[in-house]
């Protein structure tokens, strides 16, 4: 047999065998080994996943280690949070594309985040030959990377050394509120319309928005307060502050980012305070 | 992909419609303009015009009268390939240079800067100047024009204009080569058939270059941008290694896999492409190290710049001379930055410190010993890897920021993701140094498949094939289309 029929009966055994321990197995990676990989892989999921949506968390690699799966019993929920972005780009494309979750996180730590370049280039990612085939091929997914996938369970493993005593903390009485006392600043903000604008185009189509403050192993309060009181007061949206009574509980993995098992439990509290 | 598909189909059609190669050709350039259009449409008319002047010029050169008519016309074509590449890819730098500064000196720039950068353009201008020096030469040095030669003798002006054009714009090698001499190239122009295709040649090349491209330069490409985008002070030791060699495998990746894909896409139209890449990393020598980088650069300059300038021809001193010119023209011929021309003579000057020191290294007993091999290895890499830096960050200060952060830096472990990334994607690259290493090959016993086991090359193939599919980075374009 000749070497070009040889090397694409291998592939295909190859590529179906993989399929199915894929199939099998049902693995998942939860993070990725490069930012692009990881957006694409949470962009994808939101493209070529059901139209009902329960709650969509939008931020950036900040909130992307939420695991959103537990965030609800009731329906999908979505994990937008974007490496090297922020929450404006994820819940436009969210919104734009017509999925219209019943509730939108949208977190305010890297709000002011410049993103053009990077939204840009996320953009056209959608657009290419690569994205379009993935929504028939599962196998060219980005969560179907087996690199992705040995990167994201190696690094669950490490994760999982640095858990703390979560289950000791009591978050029970954590809920969304309607107002916020500014303590990070004076009460200067830089405007946000982006924001804004996200905020009236979100509630128009009846979404509850709530925002969300998470650790973020910055040993200072959170910068932004007064942005929190103007959007509360002129659009009567929610906060869901996690900074101020979590911050020096959780673990990092890198000063920045929480730990898995950190960002389980604050995954838990949300979850519990979103439930009725 | 559609494009390629058509004109395979059409091209293979053609032969049993009409006799005579000009067909084919005519059909394979048609199709070179219009890849070559897709960008930047307005881009093919420069081209066209490349193509025109280059073929009046040949045909000046040939039936020229006397010898002396025939110098004038390769002069002048010479003159206005390298006007040309001057303007448009080394206008700014120029003008910077020697104009005064002040406001129509700032206009004109802002200008220049405005055109775009003809993609290929280096390329596809030392094809043009092979092609008239080749003919100019013809019977004095090389074979191989005999049958543009008649062409042009027997008034065949449309078979003799449709293969000057072809020669200069053949779509596979057209933006970042390989680059082809004339005589290697136009003797191989006849009608090609379907039957003849060496499918293994294609598939070895095909598949080996967009693994390189698409599984190793571009994921590894995710991680190496940082050393632009980020302050690199503050990063840790280990961190700023594994960007360091991190770019050293990229950029072989990149570029080695771009003229597979070539050579792969020649094979498939039934063209040979010069070999560009044998295994650069094993050199124990810089002289060793341009034999198997960019072969068809290093080859190119040595036969029309090296070589026409005495070469070593002409005592010691011209020799060292020679060398630092052609390496430092081979360095600005990257790009129009001062360090491009600063990595060029640093190339130049390790040419002649290791030409100088031959006299007394090759007494030395156990210069070639095996272990001292492996010493001058790890020298060389390190060496032309550090002149990479110049390449990944052409702003010297940005160069110079890199050693101090690391100087500055601590032996920290700094992002596992980045030694991640670069181990996993950099190892192939590394794995196809150490298997040629072992087994004393060579890149044309790899393509012709006389290095691996037959039971092992197809899996190896396939596995190559299937991470493609399944693990390709974002496509980016090549690194050296930029030059």
């Amino acid at each position: 047999m000749k070497l070009p029929f040889k090397v694409i009966l291998i592939s295909l055994v190859l590529l179906g065998a993989y399929y199915l321990m894929l199939k099998v197995a049902g693995i998942q990676p939860k993070t990725a080994e490069s930012n692009y990989v990881a957006n694409q892989m949470r962009l994808q999921a939101m493209e070529y996943g059901p139209n009902e949506i329960n709650i969509a968390v939008t931020g950036s690699s900040l909130t992307a280690r939420l695991d959103a799966q537990e965030l609800t019993d009731e329906g999908v929920s979505l994990n937008l949070g974007l490496d090297g972005s922020n929450a404006i780009f994820s819940a436009n494309e969210l919104i734009d594309s017509g999925k219209i979750p019943n509730v939108l996180i949208i977190e305010l730590n890297t709000i002011y985040r410049e993103t053009d370049k990077n939204d840009r280039v996320l953009a056209e990612g959608m657009q290419s030959g690569t994205h379009k085939l993935a929504k028939y091929f599962t196998l060219v997914r980005a969560q179907s990377r087996p690199v992705t996938i040995i990167y994201s369970k190696s690094k669950s493993f490490k994760d999982s050394k640095l858990n703390t005593s979560l289950e000791a903390i009591d978050y029970l009485n954590i809920k969304p509120q309607n107002s916020y006392i500014a303590k990070g600043n004076n009460g200067n903000h830089e405007p946000c319309p982006e924001l804004e604008n996200l905020i009236i185009k979100a509630q128009e189509k009846d979404i509850r928005v709530v925002l969300l403050i998470i650790p973020d192993g910055i040993n200072k309060p959170f910068k932004y307060g007064s942005l929190v009181e103007e959007m509360i007061s002129k659009h009567e949206v929610e906060i869901l502050d996690m900074k101020t009574p979590f911050s020096d509980k959780m673990t990092y993995t890198d000063g920045l980012h929480l730990s898995e098992p950190s960002a389980q439990f604050i995954t838990e509290v949300i979850a519990n305070a979103l439930g009725e | 992909m559609g494009l390629l598909l058509l004109t395979f189909l059409s091209y293979y059609i053609l032969p049993k419609l009409r006799q005579g190669s000009n067909a084919q050709v005519g059909m394979l350039l048609v199709a070179s303009l219009v890849f070559y259009a897709y960008e930047t449409p307005v881009l093919v008319f420069l081209l066209l015009t490349s193509i025109t002047v280059n073929f009046f010029a040949s045909k000046g050169i040939v039936l020229a009268s006397s010898g002396q008519i025939g110098k004038r016309w390769a002069f002048s074509v010479i003159l206005f390939n390298l006007l040309v590449l001057a303007f448009f890819k080394y206008g700014k730098l120029i003008c910077s240079t020697l104009l005064p500064t002040g406001a129509f000196t700032d206009q004109l720039i802002e200008g220049i800067q405005n055109i775009p950068l003809p993609i290929g353009i280096s390329f596809y201008t030392f094809q043009a100047i092979s092609l008239v020096v080749d003919l100019r030469r013809q019977g004095k040095v090389v074979g191989g024009m005999e049958k543009l030669e008649n062409d042009f003798h027997s008034g065949k002006n449309w078979t003799s204009f449709l293969n000057v054009s072809f020669y200069i714009a053949f779509f596979p090698q057209l933006i970042a080569g390989p680059i082809v001499k004339a005589h290697d190239f136009i003797k191989q122009i006849s009608v090609k058939h379907i039957g003849n295709i060496k499918w293994d040649i294609v598939i070895r090349n095909l598949i080996l270059g967009y693994f390189l491209k698409m599984y190793v330069a571009d994921n590894l490409k995710e991680v190496i941008v940082l050393i632009n985008s980020i302050d690199l002070m503050g990063m840790s030791k280990i961190n700023l290694l594994v960007l360091f060699y991190g770019y050293s495998l990229q950029i072989f990746a990149d570029f080695a896999g771009y003229s597979l894909i070539a050579i792969g896409l020649g094979a498939l139209f039934g063209y040979t492409l010069p070999v560009n890449f044998n295994f650069p990393y094993l050199s124990k020598s810089i002289t060793e190290f341009w034999r198997r980088w960019h072969i068809s650069l290093s080859s190119w300059l040595r036969e029309y710049l090296y070589f026409p300038l005495g070469g070593n021809r002409k005592g010691a001193v011209r020799t060292y001379i020679n060398l630092m010119v052609v390496m430092l023209l081979g360095g600005l011929w990257h790009g129009a930055a001062w360090s491009y021309m600063v990595w060029g003579g640093a190339h130049g000057l390790l040419l002649a410190l290791e030409r100088y020191s031959s006299n007394y290294t090759s007494k030395i007993s156990f210069w070639d010993s095996k272990w001292m091999g492996v010493v001058k290895m790890t020298v060389i890499f390190h060496l032309v890897s550090i002149l990479w830096l110049l390449f990944v960050m052409p702003d010297f200060s940005k160069a110079i920021d890199f050693f101090e952060a690391f100087q500055m830096g601590a032996w920290l472990l700094g992002s596992p993701q980045h030694l991640f990334v670069v181990l996993f994607y950099g190892s192939p690259v590394i794995l196809y140094h150490f298997y040629a290493l072992l087994k004393e090959a060579n890149h044309e016993r790899l393509v012709n498949g006389n290095m691996i086991h037959s039971i092992i090359e197809p899996i190896a193939l396939s596995v190559m094939l299937f991470l493609i599919i399944v693990n390709s980075g974002t496509t980016g374009a090549f690194i050296y289309f930029q030059f």
